[in-house]
């Protein structure tokens, strides 16, 4: 059987089996067995009920994230700045719901604060679309380097005008207004509301998906002249799709703030613009793969801290090596398919 | 210390199953200029390639004073003697030229001192002046060439071989290019230079050879030989008969290039200086000219695609220079001569078929979604109506054969009464049948109503399908007649460069 | 303004150390890019170096530390290079995925070496070199005597690969391969063979300068303790337009800032502490998008082929 001429999704999964494979040694080189590992992994991930819902919270930003790169990829547009728009969408909906109209009951209080964070995020990102068109600048470095200006805003604005007026040890802000809280769903363990927000998305990208605009993107990735008779010259495409991507992870950040964290708070830039750049690499732009590609990636996370706690000795941070293994193998698998041609 | 005598003894030649060459000998002589003339797609490269060492003939051999050698690489030929100055130059254009004969050289070291002796030593001897210091990319394109040729002479070429080496420089540096060749071929050196610029051949060549279709048509001592001969054995023929006379039509003008000028600063091979031409309705402007006068460019401007350095482009009296998009919007259609710009070879043909003018049809979208079924129906129509085989919309592009993607491509840009067509080679490399179908599409088109812009170097066809003819030569048109006063004499002088009688 | 001189001296003695890391990245790098790779998961293989650096350093003294620093970064420049020349993986994944795999890999090791609940250990670090005679020169003199061997070492690294790429024929070869790599393979250049070595060489430099920012201080990992430094580097040899002095500059710029950063925590430097802490990223981006600027001007006057 050659291995070559089996489907695609296929012999993608086949490289991510071989990668995890890899994992599950490293794991046991750090002193755990063959049948804790596996099992470990797994019960953190979906094995009792709380696993399973920390796994659903950690994959509906990573959803919405990764389905808001995903044009940008397409038109040939690599942005890796989701964290510092997740922030500045928090931010901006944050200070909205402290500040701005505080008082608003949930029917307002929600849609304007996921207003807010898409508008955050996609203000975020529009700086480096325009560097790009402008003046050339890289959007990798651009969005890399001002991921970090946004950590450094929002522990300034933590210090002083939103400030928590009940003091506190760690830098945060007061409690959001109940009428900006995301309700959570009827569970075990914490799942809000806006994890349907991923759902959602979904179906709105299986929708986009298919109309000319998603249609000529993809032209101006490929075929820049034909993509500008056609109505889309490059440099808007650029700006649409970063706006895009800057909207949902505005979104996300909004996500994070209303339905999980209650209230702002300070934190470093995790992995989450590497992780949902992946996620869109993996589920190859089609929306579907990206969910699926998600709570594969939530799963490495939540299986790892399941693991820790089983074995003691394994660190949780493993999860974040088999999401780089995972992309890695899955990236040799899918080039070997071009390379074929 | 003279040159060595590199030949051609009945060198033969194909890629995949085409006959690139056939049958071809030439000689080139030490102390003689050799021209090697045709047009492009005639084989030259290939030849030049030959004499380099960097292809292997598959019949007939490469002969160095009058012995048959085998050149195993451009190792061989360097050490043989044989310089090659390339058509797109072979120079690390970020380094400077010491650091390009560096590259190659034997030395670990780079001793930049002892390298520019020996490059200014032999370019000296040439009477080559060049700066050794700067990076090729800010030398003039003249410049690069004659460091070129330093570079080869530092490595002790006694034998120059130059591809297309005027194609990209102005007339003061082509003058100055020919002086130091004829000064290295009378101290003894061999030269082939191999070109498609026939008004130059005069001033530098001794021997001409000229290559058509892969095949030696004529061959003789440049004084032998007058201009329009050699643009004929080019060519293939330029026909004796006037063609039959069209019905003048008086109508609105549709496509109108004013002034157009572009690549001055690039280089770019054909400049186009100050263009101007305009098309009415129902008429067909063929446009006429050897290959590399910028044809390409003119083809982009008119359709919009490319914006002009100087001048405009206006379709049915709005403006479209530069703009893509709008000169869509009025109904321009464009066939390039690369049909990989006009669609996308990996995806299936109804997506390309998408691509044309109907991208905003209504009816191909439902709540915003695509309809691929009806997409597809509109591409099966178009295969089928001009006869593409298989009419298959879901097959990629880049699975049918050139004629077939062809067709293709012009039934789409054809489709839906255009108001301007411009077409740059549409049956270059066609088969009789392909290339017939299109050309009555085009007629049909233009009887509807479109202006027509045809540019192509099939004399044939342009004189078969227009009715107006124009010669673009040395960025100008510098001749332009109905069809009906076609005078083989004029064409051939124009399309030379010469100068043609008011 | 007597006040004002220590001042100044004290936060370029303080910038010095902080060079050093961003220094080795960036010319690791500079190497890189000559070959015409971009290497995105530099910061993963700095993070690595970091933790390997410590643990070395635990086992066989602080240069062991160093060069396992280094051996782990070429590794993983091994790694990059063999997926995005042989496994045709487009660099920018690959390099995202170093990262993440970087960041986590770096985290383990460190969790390893010093589990929860154990006493921490503390590496030996960098030896302290002390230069009294320099400590007379103004404003920089307190800088060079208290500077280093790291620091000394990296200027070193800079002068060696200034003269590397000037003066032999394989620096050429590597820039030829980068300019134009069809020219190049036709005038008998290995391309692959050049960019896989790179690609060592620049994940051997992004692990030592790694290395370098616990053994140059604390002698512990703490996880992400590079904060941003690779992809920093990345724009200082964008700045610096791949020239080795013009990273030695561009690295002290965003040192000296960092340098304030470290300073406004202890006083009050009048502006918030957020925003000294903002400025060294913000003064590379600003000077990233003069250089993109300038670059892109330059590019539409010379003739092209």
């Amino acid at each position: 059987m050659n291995v070559r001429s089996l489907p695609a999704p296929l012999r993608i999964a086949g490289w991510i089996a071989a990668g995890l494979a890899v994992v599950v040694a490293l794991v046991m080189a750090t002193g755990a067995d063959f049948t804790t590992a596996v099992t470990g992994w797994f019960s953190g991930a979906f094995g009792n009920a709380y696993g399973a819902t920390q796994t659903l919270l950690y994959a509906a930003p990573l959803v919405i994230v990764g389905l808001g790169v995903a044009p940008a990829l397409r038109a040939g547009v690599i942005s890796v700045g989701a964290g510092g728009q997740m922030i500045a969408g928090a931010l901006a909906a944050a200070t909205f719901a402290l500040e701005v109209a505080p008082g608003l009951p949930a029917w307002l209080g929600l849609p304007l604060g996921a207003l807010a964070g898409i508008a955050g995020g996609a203000l975020w990102a529009l700086a480096p679309a325009l560097a790009f068109n402008r003046l050339g600048v890289s959007v990798i470095l651009f969005t890399l380097l001002t991921n970090y200006l946004a950590v450094d805003l929002l522990a300034w604005l933590l210090r002083t005008a939103l400030r928590d007026p009940a003091g506190a040890a760690t830098p945060q802000s007061a409690p959001l207004p109940a009428g900006y809280l995301l309700p959570q769903l009827p569970v075990p363990g914490r799942l809000h509301d806006a994890v349907l927000l991923a759902v959602a998305g979904v179906l709105l990208a299986l929708w986009w998906g298919n109309t000319r605009g998603a249609f000529l993107v993809d032209v101006a990735g490929r075929r820049p002249d034909l993509a500008a008779r056609c109505g889309l010259p490059a440099d808007r495409a650029v700006v649409l799709t970063m706006l895009a991507s800057g909207a949902a992870a505005g979104l996300a950040g909004w996500m994070q703030l209303a339905g999980v964290d209650g209230r702002l708070q300070a934190g470093g830039i995790d992995s989450i613009g590497f992780a949902g750049l992946a996620v869109a690499v993996l589920g190859r732009g089609n929306p579907i793969g990206i969910l699926a590609a998600a709570l594969l990636y939530a799963s490495l996370t939540t299986g790892a801290n399941g693991l820790e706690m089983v074995t003691g000795t394994t660190p949780a941070s493993i999860g974040t090596v088999a999401q780089g293994i995972v992309l890695l193998s899955a990236a040799l698998a899918m080039a070997q398919r071009r390379s074929r041609t | 210390m003279n040159g060595r005598a590199v030949a051609l003894r009945a060198a033969c030649k194909s890629y995949d199953g085409r006959r690139v060459l056939s049958d071809v000998s030439l000689t080139v002589a030490p102390g003689r200029i050799h021209a090697l003339v045709g047009e492009n797609g005639a084989g030259k490269s290939t030849a030049l390639s030959m004499l380099a060492g960097l292809v292997r003939p598959d019949g007939g051999t490469v002969e160095i004073d009058g012995r048959p050698v085998v050149l195993a690489g451009r190792t061989a030929s360097i050490a043989a003697g044989i310089g090659l100055v390339p058509q797109h130059l072979s120079l690390v254009l970020e380094l400077t030229l010491v650091e390009n004969l560096a590259l190659t050289g034997p030395h670990a070291l780079v001793r930049r001192g002892r390298l520019r002796a020996a490059l200014l030593a032999a370019a000296e001897a040439a009477g080559l002046a060049i700066r050794p210091d700067v990076p090729a990319a800010r030398l003039g394109f003249a410049e690069r060439q004659l460091g070129e040729l330093a570079i080869a002479l530092a490595q002790g070429a006694r034998t120059l071989l130059l591809d297309e080496p005027t194609s990209s420089i102005g007339p003061y540096e082509t003058g100055r290019l020919f002086d130091r060749l004829r000064a290295a071929a009378a101290d003894g050196a061999a030269i082939l230079v191999v070109t498609h610029r026939v008004d130059e051949v005069r001033q530098y060549a001794d021997d001409v050879t000229v290559l058509s279709r892969g095949e030696v048509r004529l061959q003789a001592p440049a004084a032998t030989v007058d201009d329009v001969a050699l643009v004929r054995a080019m060519v293939g023929h330029i026909p004796e008969r006037a063609p039959r006379d069209r019905p003048r039509r008086t109508a609105a003008v549709r496509l109108a290039v004013a002034r157009v000028a572009a690549g001055a600063d690039a280089g770019l091979a054909g400049r186009l200086n100050d263009v101007s031409l305009s098309v009415a309705a129902g008429e067909i402007l063929g446009i006429l000219g050897v290959a590399g006068n910028g044809q390409g460019v003119l083809a982009g401007i008119a359709a919009g695609i490319r914006r002009p350095d100087a001048g405009s482009v206006a379709v049915d009296g709005t403006a479209i220079t530069g703009d893509p998009a709008a000169a869509r919007r009025l109904g321009l259609a464009y066939v390039p001569e690369e049909r990989r710009h006009a669609l996308l070879p990996a995806a299936p043909l109804a997506h390309s078929a998408l691509l044309g003018r109907r991208i905003d049809a209504r009816d191909f979208a439902r709540r915003g979604m695509l309809r691929w079924d009806r997409i597809a129906t509109y591409a099966r129509e178009l295969l089928e109506r001009h006869d593409v085989r298989p009419p298959d919309p879901a097959m990629r592009a880049e699975a049918l054969s050139g004629g077939n993607q062809q067709k293709f491509l012009v039934g789409r840009e054809l489709d839906g009464a255009p108001s301007v067509v411009v077409l740059h080679g549409p049956t270059q490399g066609l088969d009789l049948h392909a290339a017939a179908a299109i050309r009555n599409a085009v007629r049909a088109t233009a009887d509807a109503g479109a202006a027509v812009l045809l540019i192509s170097a099939d004399v044939d066809e342009v004189l078969d399908l227009s009715d107006r003819v124009g010669v673009l030569s040395q960025g100008r048109i510098v001749d332009e007649f109905p069809v009906s006063a076609y005078d083989r004499e004029r064409v051939g002088r124009a399309m030379a460069g010469l100068t043609v009688p008011a | 303004m007597t006040g004002a001189a220590p001042f100044w001296a004290v936060v370029i003695a303080g910038a010095v150390p902080l060079c050093t890391p961003v220094i080795f990245a960036a010319l690791g790098e500079v190497v890189l890019e000559d070959a015409g790779r971009f290497n995105v998961g530099i910061e993963g293989m700095m993070l690595l170096g970091a933790a390997a650096g410590v643990a070395g350093s635990l086992g066989g003294g602080v240069w062991c530390g160093l060069a396992a620093g280094g051996a782990i970064g070429a590794a993983f420049g091994l790694i990059f290079g063999l997926a995005v020349g042989i496994g045709a993986v487009d660099e920018v994944i690959a390099g995202i995925a170093l990262d993440l795999i970087g960041v986590g890999a770096s985290t383990v090791l460190y969790q390893i070496l010093a589990p929860a609940g154990h006493s921490n250990h503390t590496a030996p670090v960098e030896p302290s070199m002390n230069l009294p005679l320099l400590d007379h020169v103004p404003l920089i003199g307190l800088a060079l005597s208290g500077a280093g061997p790291f620091f000394y070492l990296s200027v070193g690294f800079a002068v060696a690969t200034w003269w590397w790429r000037r003066f032999s024929r394989a620096g050429l070869r590597l820039r030829s391969v980068g300019f134009m790599p069809i020219v190049a393979e036709a005038r008998g250049i290995s391309v692959r063979r050049y960019q896989l070595a790179a690609a060592v060489v620049a994940g051997g430099a992004a692990g030592v300068g790694g290395a370098v920012v616990p053994l140059a201080g604390i002698g512990v990992f703490t996880p992400g303790m590079t904060g941003g430094a690779g992809f920093v580097a990345l724009a200082v040899v964008i700045i610096a337009r791949r020239n080795p002095f013009g990273v030695l500059g561009g690295a002290f710029v965003f040192a000296l800032f960092n340098s304030l950063a470290l300073l406004s925590q202890t006083r009050d430097l009048g502006l918030p502490v957020e925003l000294w802490q903002a400025l060294p990223y913000a003064a590379t981006l600003a000077l990233l998008c003069i250089a993109s600027a300038q670059r892109r001007r330059v590019r539409a006057h010379v003739p092209s082929a």
